[in-house]
């Protein structure tokens, strides 16, 4: 975006208002030799004026205060008149927005952030909602927007971790078993890098507080010994000050006359207390001079400027209807007046104050009216809206074939594909002209089991080729149903109900860890694989290295998970022995039934091995290329 | 989505519908077939207006009459809300169509609310912006300008005469944001504006009182024809805007300044007379000839026009003793005078207008017919001497509006002299209401003009009260149920506190500590387990000022610090909005908020606590009028004696249909999910005066609860709700497709064709049975003979 710039007038001489690229200085250059040109510092800018939008005449005023200057000094003051004719508000409007949002950013070098228009509170998520609360109105950046510093911010990262005790096994484990070759640090920014919405969840978590509470009203005196006792808390005064500033000047005007616990136990018991608590002051109070002499200067009245939206516009309703007549409300429908109920008016302020610094619900206030779009698709009834449109990335796999192992079945529907649907259609037709006889009497079992006959021949072919309803069809169909019977009884049993598939706890926990850290591992590998930069192909060969590793501990896990296995085996086996050797009775073993053993472990985590013999082929065949080609270089 | 509903294309703006939305729009277009008015209660929530002005406007731009609409709406919310509705209509329509129809739709709202102005928008008060306004845009300041006066003049105003009268704004949708945004952007006012653009305009949308209260109803909706099709949307209060169009107070303050008022008219008589007497000649020659002619230079931005004014007096000569202005301004003089004297009464009088006429002429001599004149003679009056600052005379036209009310109306109306401000009070403060106790004579021009008139709310029950009240035949009255795929609002009824004692906002009791205590517990309890936003609902402003002064003493305000923060609704509107805009706020950011305020009051009138910004709403006590208030005794002896409407009855109708109103804002959708609670023992009994809609979801278990009961059943009822819920859960259920849209009409027909085939047959049957019995009159002697032969048979 070019800097804003516009014609405008100083001191009745015509030039050009510009904001330098940087947005750190605005220059006003004039048009004509002889008047001297300006150039103000925007750190120095402490307010601006602009004619109100009705105005035909459209000037921006800019007060300056220097930066030494004694705070009551006043600013000065430069008036630009801008002089493009109809541009002319448009480009005012934009030196204005970005100064405006330099001044209020107050930070020169971070970039800046327009604010949205028509409020942006309306249109975040409810998140960045939260966030916004968070951060007071949230004009200023939040830092887990920012990647990289989340992905530096070993503090947060810390805190992370401990707070998450997987990722923290995690975490050790890799970092335990990382190839030398690279550098820790290297390795925490590998770690972190897939990691950032945890990151970024963490710190968002982190920085939500809870929000400030009604001091007044918690504090509640208790009575010790017919002594009545208050304790407070710094925070609680604190609280109490930013809440009530008025209570902060008394305390201010007179706390070194009085001691502060003077002070307060005298505030507590004044009628100024019970103002702002919002009760009702009866002639029976006591009055204390020291604090009551407050009691007339009221909090400043908040009758704020607003733009209310229209759906909420009460005031607006009010006066939809200027010749609005009929009788006065009845009696209890008059409100009495402000002084007799204090507490209303309290209760509102109180809440205003403690919501004051969250952005408001439906857009900044401040802004000028008019509802946005995002404000009426609230509105809408949301049920009947359609299905949300959906932001995925659809991920294309090309040649799924080559994914599975069995490709019978394709076979056949290739087989299927290639075939005449008219011939099909005229060979069923005359099967059924012939296994039918018309009249439609016919024999159930010719039609369930057509093939009778040619049974024993058909039992030696392979199943596939089996015709519906043989009865060999029906045993495999029987033996894969049982099957799967046998498999989901399995799953369901009681015996494996640790879910760990009949490995011993400590060995399942290992398992999964060693599962994590060689997808961890893997995962670093294939970005560094195929980010085709050649500096990190030393990386790459680390990495190498440590899949080979994890197979081995895979291998490891497996050797150990048999051993234990054997030793169930044995013990069993020496049970039976010993029941024999008492009783004679030979025991039928099931050993069968000992669950555990290489063999689940390997099937656990045998997409892993192959995912890691994938890896590690690709790593050689490449590695193999390129190791020719630097022959073929070299020769 | 786009279905028939016969031959009717209807674009619906969603690509599901509500079954309940898809039968109103059928009934609606019933009705506009059949040519008549209906009353049609739709719960809250299910997209009434939405369904409503999709079925209008494929009918308006189906049909070749090109019916218009005028949809009255109460407040400017709501106003609002509806345009916004419309425009998102409009722009479906116009992507699932390819081309944008020729469409002009506007809403209109008080000066006040559409000024750009830059001095006079900044005017508080709604009358002064009005007045400020004429005085720079009437007709004659204009002339003065032209004759090289030195007048301000409205420059937004006078863009207006640069533009081709009939195009001030582009077809479309404004929403009222929009057409301020238009008006600052092309230097118009946005006011005059829309006022102008009324009759090119396919839908209008405003509030009541431009079409029930006279005075406007003559100036803005006069050229609107006999077919437009009238909506009234939320109309459940709609009696009450009857009668307040047509009732006005006078104090002594306000007899005070009419006096003034009309002692500067009088100066002002004698100064035009020393310099344009020729003006005051003409306009005594035009009064001869009757008002009807001096009706013709009326334009928009005359004074202010007159109350309900029968054709007859259009006609009629103004009558002789009037016609000068001098005369005029005696004759009012006098008849303040004798207003006057009546205020100096120390006792309540209440009398009819006939009556007070009588004592009127016995006392004065004023005849009965110039009366009727006044409001008309005095605008005319102030029309010729050009006046400008037209706000001092506010109380001398009430005093004239006044007069040609109680001379024009014998029945429906009574005049209350109270002298006294409370019971209490001992220093006198008399105020004379007149007070119109029927509804049916402010309503009566509409129904009597438009041909479809839809009366149309959440909360109308029971349905037959309203066409009894307003003097109307409905030719469909409707209510329709809620269908739910889950239970989404909980309604029940507290009757008694965590310590089974019973609570109650009855007058006997509510200010009693126990009472107080156990309100205040609930609230509590409620604000604890409700998440986000909770709305508490008083009977009245007194009330809830004293509850919650109470509460305060108590400490229940301290203990609801620890849950919500608290926000309140109060007598100033703007206070009001800001804290409405806090309590959103707090609601938006997770904070929670409860939200105290008047059953009949600002925030009850057209504010949603959809979703999050209601999870909770409290009725605390029956909503009952002040039922010590003489105007309501009047009325409800006015109802009996009229329409047979018991007092109870009324009483108990009214506070139910507030009530359900107030339960009613916290459902937006058939997603959105609330409790509702009705705290009163009284509330158990009149269960049956709720909404259908309310009254189905209720269980009987519900109806008797204690404070603990409650909570715990709210408890369970928010755990469920907390559990996700798809919209494929409630698809064919509360939500239909077009395929579901198609499905039950399949079945409506193949309904009705058997029911058409039954009858059919019946009928062959009666025609069977008829020929038979007449056979059998002929061989009525051989009857016993075949009995006797088919009993054998049976035998055999």
């Amino acid at each position: 975006m070019a800097p804003p710039s516009g014609a405008a007038s100083y001191k009745k001489k015509d030039g050009i208002l510009t904001l330098t690229a940087d947005e750190q200085t605005l220059t006003w250059t004039p048009a004509a030799a002889g008047a001297s040109a300006l150039s103000i510092p925007v750190t120095t800018i402490s307010n601006l004026q602009q004619t109100p939008a009705s105005n035909p005449k459209v000037m921006l005023k800019i007060f300056v205060s220097a930066t030494n200057a004694p705070p009551n000094s006043t600013a000065e003051a430069y008036v630009f008149l801008f002089t493009a004719g109809p541009e002319a508000r448009p480009q005012a409007d934009a030196i204005k927005d970005t100064l405006s949002a330099r001044v209020n950013a107050g930070k020169p070098g971070t970039p800046s952030q327009t604010p949205t228009p028509g409020g942006g509170g309306g249109s975040v998520s409810a998140a960045m909602a939260i966030a916004n609360a968070v951060s007071s109105a949230g004009s200023a950046k939040n830092p887990w927007d920012d990647d990289n510093r989340l992905k530096g911010d070993v503090e947060l990262q810390q805190s992370l971790l401990k707070a998450d005790s997987t990722l923290q096994r995690m975490f050790m484990d890799s970092l335990h078993t990382k190839p030398e070759t690279l550098g820790s640090a290297q390795f925490m920014s590998q770690f972190w890098s897939t990691r950032l919405h945890l990151l970024r969840a963490h710190a968002i978590e982190r920085a939500q507080t809870r929000g400030s509470y009604n001091v007044l009203s918690s504090l509640k005196p208790r009575v010790e010994e017919n002594v009545t006792r208050l304790n407070i808390s710094k925070e609680q005064i604190q609280l109490i000050f930013t809440q009530h500033p008025l209570v902060k000047r008394v305390y201010d005007e007179n706390v070194p006359k009085l001691s502060e616990q003077q002070f307060w136990s005298r505030f507590f018991q004044s009628r100024l207390f019970k103002k702002l608590r919002g009760e009702r002051i009866s002639d029976a109070d006591a009055t204390d001079l020291v604090p009551d002499k407050y009691l007339r200067d009221d909090i400043a009245d908040m009758n704020r400027e607003a733009n209310i939206p229209h759906f909420l516009d009460m005031a607006g309703n009010e006066s939809h209807n200027s010749q609005r007549r009929g009788n006065r409300p009845d009696l209890d429908m008059r409100p009495s007046g402000v002084d007799k109920v204090p507490i209303i008016r309290t209760l509102n302020n109180l809440s205003e104050k403690i919501m004051a610094n969250v952005a408001p619900a439906d857009g900044d206030l401040s802004a000028p009216i008019g509802v946005n779009e995002e404000a009426w698709k609230k509105m809408q009834l949301r049920d009947l809206r359609g299905d949300e449109e959906q932001s995925r990335i659809a991920l294309n796999i090309s040649d799924q074939n080559r994914f599975f192992s069995h490709t019978q079945e394709d076979d056949q529907k290739r087989a299927l594909k290639q075939q005449d649907p008219d011939k099909i259609l005229s060979s069923l037709r005359s099967e059924i002209a012939h296994n039918l006889p018309p009249g439609g009497i016919t024999q159930l079992q010719r039609l369930v089991d057509p093939g009778d006959d040619e049974d024993e021949e058909m039992e030696d072919a392979p199943a596939s080729r089996r015709p519906a309803g043989s009865s060999a069809a029906l045993h495999d169909a029987f033996v894969q149903i049982l099957g799967a019977v046998r498999e989901r009884r399995t799953q369901m049993s009681e015996a494996s109900t640790s879910d760990t598939c009949g490995l011993p706890i400590a060995l399942y926990d290992r398992l999964t860890l060693t599962h994590a850290t060689s997808t961890e591992f893997l995962n670093q590998f294939w970005q560094a694989f195929l980010s085709g930069n050649p500096e990190r192909a030393g990386e790459v060969t680390s990495l190498s290295e440590s899949l080979q590793r994890a197979k081995d501990r895979i291998q490891a896990v497996a050797n150990d998970a048999e051993a234990e296995r054997q030793v169930e085996v044995n013990r069993l086996k020496t049970h039976a022995r010993e029941v024999y050797e008492k009783s004679g009775r030979k025991l039928k073993m099931n050993l069968a039934g000992v669950e555990g053993g290489q063999k689940v472990v390997n099937q656990l985590l045998g997409p892993t091995l192959n995912a890691l013999d994938l890896a590690l082929n690709r790593y050689k065949t490449a590695l193999a290329e390129e190791t020719k080609e630097a022959a073929s270089l070299a020769v | 989505m786009k279905f028939f509903i016969d031959d009717l294309p209807v674009l619906f703006p969603y690509p599901r519908i509500y079954p309940e939305q898809y039968a109103y729009m059928c009934d609606l277009k019933k009705t506009l077939d059949a040519g008549g008015h209906c009353v049609l209660e739709m719960p809250s929530g299910t997209g009434k207006t939405v369904s409503l002005l999709s079925l209008i406007v494929a009918y308006q731009q189906h049909y070749p009459e090109h019916r218009k609409l005028i949809y009255c709406s109460r407040t400017m919310s709501e106003i609002e809300k509806a345009l916004a509705e419309l425009r998102e209509l409009m722009k479906h329509r116009t992507q699932e169509l390819g081309y944008e129809e020729e469409f002009r739709a506007l809403g209109l709202t008080s000066r006040k609310n559409l000024c750009l102005h830059p001095s006079v928008k900044r005017e508080k008060s709604g009358t002064v912006v009005d007045a400020r306004c004429r005085s720079l845009t009437a007709g004659f300041v204009k002339e003065k300008k032209e004759r090289g006066e030195d007048v301000d003049l409205c420059v937004y105003h006078d863009n207006l005469d640069l533009l081709e009268p009939h195009n001030l704004l582009p077809p479309g949708v404004f929403t009222l944001d929009a057409l301020l945004k238009y008006g600052e952007e092309h230097k118009q006012c946005p006011y005059f504006s829309a006022r102008r653009m009324m009759p090119w305009c396919n839908i209008i949308i405003y509030s009541y009182h431009y079409l029930l209260d006279p005075k406007i109803a003559e100036r803005v909706s006069k050229e609107l024809s006999k077919d437009c099709i009238v909506v009234f949307d939320e109309a459940h209060n709609i009696d009450n805007v009857c009668i307040e169009s047509l009732s006005l107070d006078l104090s002594e303050d306000s007899l005070r300044k009419a006096t003034r008022g009309a002692s500067n008219l009088e100066r002002k008589i004698e100064e035009m007379k020393s310099t344009d007497a020729e003006k005051l000649q003409s306009e005594y020659s035009k009064l001869v000839e009757g008002l009807q002619q001096a009706e013709q230079a009326r334009e928009e931005d005359q004074f202010i026009s007159n109350p309900v004014l029968p054709d007859d007096l259009l006609k009629e000569a103004v009558p002789g003793n009037i016609r000068r202005a001098e005369h005029f301004i005696s004759f009012l003089k006098r008849f303040i005078e004798y207003l006057k004297t009546r205020m100096k009464v120390t006792h309540t009088i209440s009398e009819t207008p006939p009556s007070f006429l009588t004592h009127l002429k016995d006392l004065t001599y004023i005849e009965r017919k110039p009366l009727r004149f006044c409001a008309e003679r005095l605008t005319s009056l102030v029309r010729t001497l050009e006046l400008v600052n037209i706000e001092d005379y506010q109380p001398l036209q009430e005093v004239a509006t006044f007069a040609t009310l109680v001379a024009t109306y014998d029945k429906g109306f009574v005049l209350i002299l109270e002298p006294f401000e409370s019971e209490a009070a001992t220093v006198p403060n008399p105020i004379l209401h007149f007070t119109c106790l029927d509804a049916a004579i402010a309503i009566k021009p509409v129904f009597d003009r438009f041909s479809s008139v839809i009366i149309t709310s959440g909360t109308l029950s029971p349905l037959e009260m309203y066409p009894k009240m307003l003097g109307f035949t409905a030719v469909m009255q409707e209510s329709y149920s809620m269908t739910l795929a889950r239970r989404s609002f909980l309604p029940m009824i507290v009757t008694r506190g965590s310590d089974q004692a019973q609570v109650s906002s009855s007058f006997g009791i509510r200010n009693d500590p126990g009472v107080v205590r156990n309100y205040g517990t609930l609230v509590t309890e409620f604000a604890r387990v409700t998440p986000d936003g909770v709305v508490v609902f008083f009977p009245s402003y007194l009330y809830m000022e004293s509850i919650i002064s109470m509460w305060q003493g108590m400490g229940i305000l301290d203990q609801i610090w620890n849950y919500k923060l608290i926000l309140v609704e109060t007598p100033d509107a703007q206070e009001s909005s800001l804290a409405l805009e806090t309590y959103r706020t707090a609601c938006g950011n997770g904070r929670g908020a409860i939200l105290f305020c008047v059953a009949r009051g600002k925030v009850s009138e057209g504010i949603d606590f959809d979703h999050h910004y209601g999870r909770a709403v409290l009725c605390i006590g029956v909503p009952f009028q002040y039922t010590e208030s003489r105007i309501l005794k009047a009325r409800l002896e006015f109802l009996r004696e009229n329409y047979r409407i018991r007092e109870n009855d009324f009483l108990s109708f009214d506070a139910m249909r507030h009530a359900a109103q107030c339960l009613g804002r916290v459902l937006r959708g058939k997603d959105d999910y609330g409790v509702m609670v009705l705290a009163d023992r009284r509330f158990e009994r009149k269960r049956p005066q709720l909404p259908k809609w309310i009254n189905q979801a209720m269980l009987d278990s519900e109806t008797n609860l204690s404070t603990d009961m409650a909570v715990s059943t709210a408890k369970s009822f928010l755990r469920t709700m907390a559990q996700p819920f798809k919209a494929k859960d409630q698809e064919g259920i509360s939500t239909w497709s077009l395929a579901d849209i198609e499905r039950h009409e399949a079945k409506r027909k193949t309904e009705e064709e058997r029911l058409t085939r039954e009858e059919l047959s019946n009928g062959n049957h009666k025609m069977d049975s008829f020929r038979t019995s007449a056979v059998e009159v002929v061989d009525d002697e051989f009857d016993d003979d075949i009995d006797q032969d088919m009993m054998m048979l049976d035998a055999q």
